[in-house]
């Protein structure tokens, strides 16, 4: 359900899209008599009824009161910027400009000149105008604004893998919505490109902190990067092609529940961010460590690694199990 | 020649042809609907044909509706020709358009630095080209083309919403 939607089309049958879409979810009138306009903003790329990308984001927009009529106006930007394969959607307060929300694509696919635009209205609860509709060239001055690209995205809302994730050993639990599993591959959609920021994310629970061997309960090896481990007693870095780990300890014994306990804590969320120079901290169980990545290479994967579990016979192979939910991956650019 | 009067004639063509073209969208639409109707309707003529067949009915209906297949086959077939130059017809007329609206939007960019779109609307959908306002009453549909030697711009509106 679209209020207002911006479809560029790139062939002659409207296959492959370009939508930017504006969706009103809620208009309250506040006490002070200014009306509060709650919207989500999106944008996507499809084709052949497939959609390769999206961005979204809400935003709320307040109008003042006192207009003669009922007007509410919202500008809409759409911009492409071809040197940088971005199409930029732009949605800003006209009575208020400080109110503004940009989201927007870096893709490769659909970095050409449309043939044209469809704008679809399909609401029928409120009457729409759209006024100077142009297409003008941009400022010698226009400089793109940075955008946030998602290339992994994973609830577990439904069973069934999400883009580029699959696993040899997952089981999906219905009742919780998350994986329990011991080993995962997660290809993003887009390898991150060489210095930019980015941010990985999940929520991650050893079902056991008892390996057989040694001391290593998992390893996340992302590639290009290094290996994020967490161990007994400690969580560990090393960067790739670098014999240096990085390491700090936990305060006091660990056990699962530490990690969950009826639902993930917080303990359970494992942060990874990089900032475009090579800086990259890594958040997990309450503890930080901050240590550099080579940020000249691209990262395209990343995967989970187990260990043998205590409880593993010879007859009887048991990796450590871990529940799994909520990977997040984007970079900015 | 004045640039004034060709910006008015490369719009008024413009306009002329995109108006062409979304109604030949419509047309094709239709046909295509109606030719797959009737191809449901051949296969079931087709199921119920074997079905008589196979328990030995009479000879004589089961020829009857065969040349009833038949018919319809040859209309199917006229409808897929009628689709296929439709689509030829409006090919012809987008790649017209995309030519005309290329010299045009170069003419305007290089006047005032944008060009005011030239809009189509379905029947719900108003255009107003002199104030450049698009009215939606409730669901409707606005087409609009696209075609410049820039490569990278932004294209831009403004959404008023009526409340009362």
């Amino acid at each position: 359900m679209s209020i207002l939607l911006f479809s560029y089309y790139f062939d002659v049958n409207k296959t492959h899209l370009v939508n930017c879409g504006f969706q009103i979810n809620n208009i309250k009138t506040k006490q002070d008599g200014n009306k509060e306009v709650e919207f989500l903003a999106y944008i996507e790329e499809i084709e052949n009824d497939n959609t390769n990308k999206r961005e979204s984001i809400t935003g709320i927009f307040t109008f003042p009161s006192g207009s003669q009529k009922e007007e509410h106006d919202i500008d809409f930007i759409r911009t492409r910027y071809e040197r940088e394969k971005k199409w930029i959607f732009e949605i800003r307060n006209n009575k208020n400009p400080e109110e503004k929300v940009i989201i927007g694509l870096i893709t490769e696919t659909a970095n050409k000149n449309p043939l044209g635009l469809d704008i679809y209205h399909n609401e029928d609860n409120y009457k729409a105008e759209l006024r100077a509709n142009n297409l003008s060239q941009l400022e010698q001055s226009y400089v793109a604004p940075k955008l946030t690209q998602t290339i992994a995205y994973g609830n577990f809302n439904e069973p069934g893998y999400p883009y580029g994730f699959t696993s040899l050993t997952a089981k999906y639990d219905a009742i919780n919505k998350l994986f329990e599993l011991s080993d995962f591959t997660q290809i993003f959609r887009d390898p991150i490109p060489p210095s930019s920021a980015f941010r990985i994310e999940m929520d991650i629970a050893p079902l056991s902190i008892a390996p057989k061997n040694g001391s290593h309960i998992f390893s996340l090896s992302i590639k290009n990067l290094g290996t994020v481990s967490l161990l007994t007693d400690r969580i560990a870095y090393q960067k790739k092609n670098d014999t240096n780990v990085i390491e700090t300890y936990f305060s006091s014994y660990i056990d699962p529940s530490y990690f969950y306990s009826n639902g993930f804590k917080e303990n359970a969320k494992l942060i990874i961010s990089g900032k475009e120079n090579g800086e990259i901290t890594i958040q997990y169980g309450g503890l930080t460590i901050q240590g550099t990545y080579d940020h000249t290479k691209e990262i395209p994967e990343m995967s989970l690694q187990s260990y043998e579990d205590q409880t593993s016979t010879d007859s009887s192979f048991k990796w450590i199990r871990y529940y799994l939910d909520n990977i997040k991956a984007t970079y900015t650019k | 020649m004045n640039t004034t009067l060709v910006r008015k004639y490369l719009r008024q063509f413009i306009k002329r042809s995109a108006k062409q073209k979304f109604w030949l969208d419509e047309t094709i639409r239709k046909y295509q609907e109606n030719e797959n109707e009737l191809k449901e309707n051949i296969i079931d003529l087709k199921d119920l044909i074997a079905d008589m067949e196979s328990n030995k009915k009479d000879p004589a209906q089961i020829n009857i509706l065969k040349k009833n297949q038949q018919d319809k086959e040859n209309i199917r077939n006229d409808m897929l020709s009628i689709i296929e130059t439709l689509k030829e017809t409006k090919e012809e007329l987008v790649n017209n358009i995309q030519n005309q609206l290329s010299e045009l939007t170069e003419i305007e960019i290089n006047t005032g630095g944008f060009i005011s779109h030239i809009v189509t609307t379905d029947y719900q959908t108003k255009f107003d080209e002199e104030k450049n306002i698009i009215s939606f009453e409730e669901k409707g549909h606005a087409e609009i083309h696209i075609s410049t030697y820039l490569e990278s711009w932004k294209d831009s509106s403004q959404l008023r919403i009526l409340t009362s």
